[in-house]
């Protein structure tokens, strides 16, 4: 998985585009609800966050196929990740 | 009883005793009296004492965002005191990794004379013509802690599993990391108490989450 932290566009680390992740809300990973271990609820929208930390690039995909509107989280410190510029 | 205890740590050093029913640490000038507690009678205060502090003070919040609070004491007298009163401690060492580092420039307004920093790359040429260069890029760690030797006082009731908040983390995490190369520590943090440690949720407090 790479992110491009300036478009925050994600990628497949074969560099495929996965999603331009935006949120104008700016709620707060921590202020969100958790759900399960990788998903949190966000109380001003109420749609379901997904944490990518545990993803691979298949379920990342997979995720966005099933859901284009889906919402990600992603941490510029989890390991799954590579920061593109 | 905790006022005695906390008197036999300052009265190790001598001429602590000032006039009655208060005690000076020679340490701070801290005056310590039995019925209304700690008064801080100068503008600064030794580390030590200010961690006594921590544990002792009715006033701390013991409930924040809807959980508890776990104290962190620093330093080999608040610690001793901690077991004095009977407190059960989580001891760690506190050493800052070298890690952790953020960049700064120092600059001088060649009219005003005013001295800025500046943390940015990008805020550099803004300033190029204006200003001349003190201190050029240098990168510094920002944390620093005043003794090897810290603590979490875990309340009597916790129970395995509660998640908690840690306002002074001990153990070392990276928090964020800026793509200019400064790297942050965390020192605040959501944790979980496993019943022999604090599993930190670096995520909690995190800073560089993207979300969207």
């Amino acid at each position: 998985m790479k992110i491009n932290p300036s478009t925050k566009e994600i990628f497949t680390d074969a560099g495929a585009f996965v999603k331009r992740l935006h949120c104008p809300i700016h709620v707060k990973w921590k202020a969100m609800k958790k759900m399960g271990v990788d998903t949190r609820i966000c109380f001003e929208c109420n749609k379901t966050i997904h944490d990518t930390a545990s993803l691979n690039d298949t379920d990342l995909v997979r995720l966005i196929n099933n859901d284009p509107q889906a919402c990600l989280r992603v941490n510029l410190n989890q390991e799954n990740i590579k920061i593109i510029h | 009883m905790l006022f005695k205890r906390l008197l036999d740590i300052f009265r190790t050093k001598p001429n602590s005793q000032t006039k009655k029913g208060e005690i000076t640490c020679t340490e701070c000038g801290l005056v310590y009296d039995n019925t209304l507690g700690f008064i801080k009678r100068e503008a600064n205060e030794c580390p030590d004492c200010q961690y006594i502090k921590i544990l002792t003070d009715k006033s701390f919040d013991e409930m924040s965002d809807g959980l508890r609070v776990i104290r962190t004491i620093r330093g080999e007298t608040a610690i001793k005191a901690a077991k004095d009163m009977g407190l059960k401690l989580l001891e760690l060492r506190a050493e800052v990794s070298d890690e952790f580092k953020i960049k700064y420039k120092k600059i001088k307004h060649r009219i005003t004379g005013e001295i800025i920093t500046i943390g940015d790359f990008r805020a550099d040429s803004r300033y190029s013509w204006k200003y001349k260069t003190l201190v050029d890029w240098t990168s510094k760690n920002p944390s620093k802690f005043f003794s090897p030797y810290a603590a979490y006082v875990i309340p009597k009731d916790l129970k395995k599993g509660e998640l908690v908040l840690i306002n002074d983390v001990i153990t070392n995490h990276v928090s964020g990391r800026w793509n200019q190369g400064d790297v942050y520590r965390l020192s605040k943090s959501e944790a979980t108490w496993t019943g022999e440690y604090f599993n930190i949720d670096v995520s909690s407090y995190a800073i560089g989450d993207i979300i969207g």
